[in-house]
């Protein structure tokens, strides 16, 4: 089992080096630099070249890639993530209070998630074919049909301008917490769930329902075994344990549904930040941004491997057998 | 600039007296009269009498990350760094809506014969907000840091040779050239030239510089907020507010929301579609400045097809530019001509309104040896009404027997990485000086020449035009070198669209401004009125 959990392990930094190198090769790929964008402002013209020559010298942007990135590498390692290219501002100044504002949204969001995703899954699932199921599956279905920025623009347009129950915009005044004004957090939350949990739902739904017509199950209604009992004795643990991965799948799509609902809501979280910083092409904080955000997605994958064992007896029979 | 050029120092009311006076009634149609007296926009807006002290106005406009973010008013190039720069600081002169100058901390300015020396003298009793006299010292060392290699400051200088510039008393500085000018002031009144006090060198959170402006810093958290105090030391009249808050939100759609729910006063650079939309709203007022910003393509006049002029007359005789401003600019704006700068010093308004008419350009094709001329369009959603131009542009020129193909390109790199460098391509300038606009895309050796436009003698004759002390000889010069881009030249300017902004109805003294001028987003003379 540890043996397991540590070639998991393993594998999962091995990931997070081939993302490293795939975001930096991309980025070098990108048509132009931050001394580019330093020198373009909107509505103007082209920097002259010899500007461009002097001010890619200043920032060290001359020096051939490999260069770049292994210097990036070392002071990542000692825990220096660089500096801005654009203003020079330190880029844990920044990012970390970032982070902090989209872990208050996912934290959130995965608190209610995970209860509401397997109650509605087994309320349905329990009741195959019943109204409510039909209910709980339709509106499953089309909520996973829409993208979450139409759900989000919807949301916008009706409680936040014509109802004017929540704020539409979700600004935190710099040197105040996310938890000082809670509102703001309310429709991105409701978003996000919207957008996250129908898969989830829908997989409990049809394996608690496949759980539901089992022999095994018939049997214990038969032994008089009934109602929630037998719900949650019998048919929730298959349910779970079926349901973990594509909970963990949602818990990592988070990462792109929070970068939409951060761009919609103008919350300032690492989302938005990063995609600002593409496209000022400022590699220092795009490169530890990215890095910070596999690792988070990576780790929770193997995270809910090692849980998706521990619910699981076959699969625990198989990885101590050691056939993996 | 003879106002500037005759030696009166013109404060007061001033008036181009070139041959464009019609431009003073252009600007009514902004429904705002905009008096070039010094300093003052005219208040619009539904709140009455006079205006009343205190408050905080919260505007919200686009800016930059967090991580991006700079204070430096010689840095910050973002929409949202250039409202914090005018509110806290001065330059020497400022732009009018209409590109004429305004003098600011300047009161007056001097070349002699030959431009190759100009004389700056300062407006006495100026005062920084922590009470320090405003000096010719100042000025130099602005003058200095913007040039300051080791800083990136993209304030453009370059013509001024520093070792020869010298301060002559407390408030005159005498500035020496590189190269004649004749027309500094367009230089001085540039986007970055903010005059900062004599020593200044870090400009961030921690120091929160002092300025001459209507307003002083009072926090800085980059990429979300600015907070302004008003200055009481001010010198140009009393500013009303207590305090002004820059909110930063760079998403149009967050943008108007915001301030639709109630979270600001005041929302600039909407979408046009957004303005249309909010003319309706009675408790909300759209505000049009007085001239448009460019909206235009550019051809590449040394490539093929357009290196044949007939092609492009086809081109730009089969764009359809009324229906450009009303579909694309949802009416905001006007037929463009085909060449930059309606409404500034010397543009030449004499020449024919180029039409539509397909005909005439499926003959000048067939003439070329072009029928059923295919090209390639490359365009992004870059700037309000771009994508949609690029699309509507395609439907127009069919009836020419034209095909526009449209290819999407990204956005964020567009203007430095597509434009001009393609045979067909959107272009896109703010107002400027025709001096300067020229300068940069014109000529042999301009730096953004996006259309490829290299010939001698225009550039000789521009160079004559741009040394020339005598307006009038200047005027003349000007106009035939717009006669010959309008012959012959690669941008097919359609229209030019008024950016709108809009306010609450409780806010008064809110000034039309054209996006880039002193204007625009300058909260100097705007106040609040009691919510009722």
């Amino acid at each position: 089992m540890l043996r397991y959990f540590l070639r998991r392990a393993a594998a999962g930094a091995g990931v997070l080096i081939i993302v490293t190198v795939l975001v930096f090769g991309l980025f070098e790929l990108l048509d132009s630099d931050a001394a580019v964008v330093i020198l373009t402002r909107q509505g103007a013209g082209d920097p002259s070249p010899e500007q461009l020559a002097a001010l890619r010298a200043e920032l060290g942007l001359d020096r051939p890639a490999p260069i770049r990135f292994a210097e990036w590498v070392s002071g990542f390692l000692r825990g220096d993530l660089g500096k801005s290219l654009i203003s020079g501002r330190p880029v844990d100044d920044v990012l970390f209070d970032r982070l902090a504002n989209s872990a208050a949204l996912a934290v959130l969001t995965i608190v209610l998630l995970i209860p509401l995703a397997l109650g509605l899954g087994l309320l349905a699932g329990s009741r195959a074919g019943s109204r409510t199921d039909r209910v709980i599956s339709v509106a499953a279905l089309a909520l996973e049909a829409v993208p979450s920025f139409v759900l989000g623009v919807l949301l916008v347009a009706v409680i936040a301008l014509s109802l004017r129950l929540l704020p539409a915009v979700s600004l935190i005044p710099a040197g105040t917490s996310v938890w000082d004004r809670p509102q703001v957090l309310v429709l991105p939350v409701a978003c996000l769930l919207l957008g996250l949990s129908p898969h989830p739902a829908r997989m409990v739904r049809a394996q608690t329902a496949g759980v539901m017509a089992s022999e095994y199950i018939r049997t214990a209604r038969l032994n008089g075994v009934g109602g929630i009992r037998l719900i949650l004795r019998h048919a929730a643990p298959n349910a779970v344990s079926a349901s973990v991965h594509p909970l963990a799948g949602s818990v990592v799509g988070l990462v792109g549904g929070i970068a939409v609902v951060e761009t919609l809501f103008s919350y300032p979280g690492v989302s938005k930040e990063l995609l600002i910083a593409i496209s000022a092409r400022d590699y220092p904080f795009v490169q530890s941004a990215a890095v910070l955000l596999a690792a988070f997605g990576i780790g929770i994958h193997v995270l809910a491997d090692m849980f998706a064992l521990m619910v699981s007896p076959r699969a625990r029979a198989v990885v101590g057998e050691g056939r993996w | 600039m003879d106002n500037l050029t005759t030696g009166r120092s013109g404060i007061g009311r001033r008036r181009m007296l070139t041959g464009t006076a019609g431009l003073l009634g252009l600007t009514a149609l902004g429904g705002v009269p905009i008096l070039t007296a010094c300093g003052t926009g005219a208040p619009s807006g539904p709140p009455t009498g006079p205006p009343q002290p205190g408050g905080r106005l919260r505007s919200v406009i686009a800016g930059r990350s967090a991580i991006a973010d700079v204070l430096d008013p010689h840095e910050a190039g973002s929409s949202a760094g250039g409202a914090v720069s005018k509110n806290v600081w001065d330059r020497l002169v400022a732009y009018n809506n209409d590109l004429t100058l305004r003098y600011r901390l300047a009161r007056s300015l001097e070349p002699n014969a030959d431009g190759s020396v100009w004389r700056i003298q300062l407006r006495p009793g100026v005062v920084f907000s922590d009470g320090s006299p405003l000096t010719s010292r100042d000025v130099l060392w602005s003058f200095e840091r913007m040039l300051d290699p080791a800083r990136s400051s993209s304030g453009d200088l370059a013509m001024v040779d520093m070792a020869r510039t010298k301060a002559d008393g407390d408030l005159t500085v005498v500035v020496a050239m590189q190269t004649p000018i004749a027309d500094f002031g367009s230089v001085l009144a540039g986007w970055y030239c903010y005059i900062v006090k004599n020593g200044t060198a870090t400009i961030d959170e921690r120091t929160l510089s002092v300025g001459t402006g209507p307003f002083a810093l009072a926090s800085w958290s980059p990429g979300d907020r600015t907070v302004l105090r008003r200055n009481d030391r001010y010198w140009d009249g009393r500013t009303h507010l207590d305090e002004v808050e820059i909110i930063q939100i760079a998403e149009t759609e967050a943008r108007m929301n915001a301030f639709l729910s109630g979270e600001a006063d005041v929302v600039h650079e909407l979408s046009y579609l957004q303005a249309r939309n909010l003319e309706s709203d009675p408790t909300a007022m759209v505000i049009v400045p007085p001239e448009g910003l460019m909206g235009a393509f550019q051809m590449r006049v040394d490539l093929p097809p357009f290196d044949d002029v007939r092609v492009r007359q086809a081109m730009r005789l089969a764009v359809d530019r009324q229906a450009m401003v009303d579909s694309v600019y949802y009416g905001y704006g006007e037929v463009g001509n085909d060449i930059y700068g309606k409404g500034a010093p010397f543009y030449n308004d004499t020449l024919p309104q180029r039409p539509y008419d397909p005909q005439r350009a499926r003959e000048l094709l067939r003439a070329a040896g072009k029928a059923n001329l295919e090209v390639t369009l490359p365009t992004a959603d870059g700037m309000p009404g771009m994508v949609e131009s690029a699309t509507l542009f395609a439907e127009q020129a069919k009836a020419a027997g034209i095909t526009i193909r449209l290819e999407s390109t990204p956005a964020d790199t567009y203007f430095s990485q597509v434009t001009g460098k393609r045979p067909l391509t959107h272009i896109g300038w703010w107002n400027y000086s025709l001096d300067y606009f020229y300068g940069q895309t014109g000529t042999g050796s301009s730096p953004s020449n996006g259309t490829g436009w290299r010939r001698p003698a225009w550039d000789a004759k521009f160079a004559a035009a741009r040394a020339a002390m005598d307006p009038d000889r200047r005027r003349g010069l000007y106009f035939e070198l717009q006669e010959e881009l309008w012959q012959e030249g690669g941008y097919i300017l359609h229209s030019f669209a008024k950016r709108p902004d809009a306010a609450r109805n409780n806010v008064g003294g809110m000034r039309a401004g054209v996006p880039g001028t002193d204007d625009w987003a300058n909260y100097a003379t705007t106040w609040l009125a009691a919510r009722g």
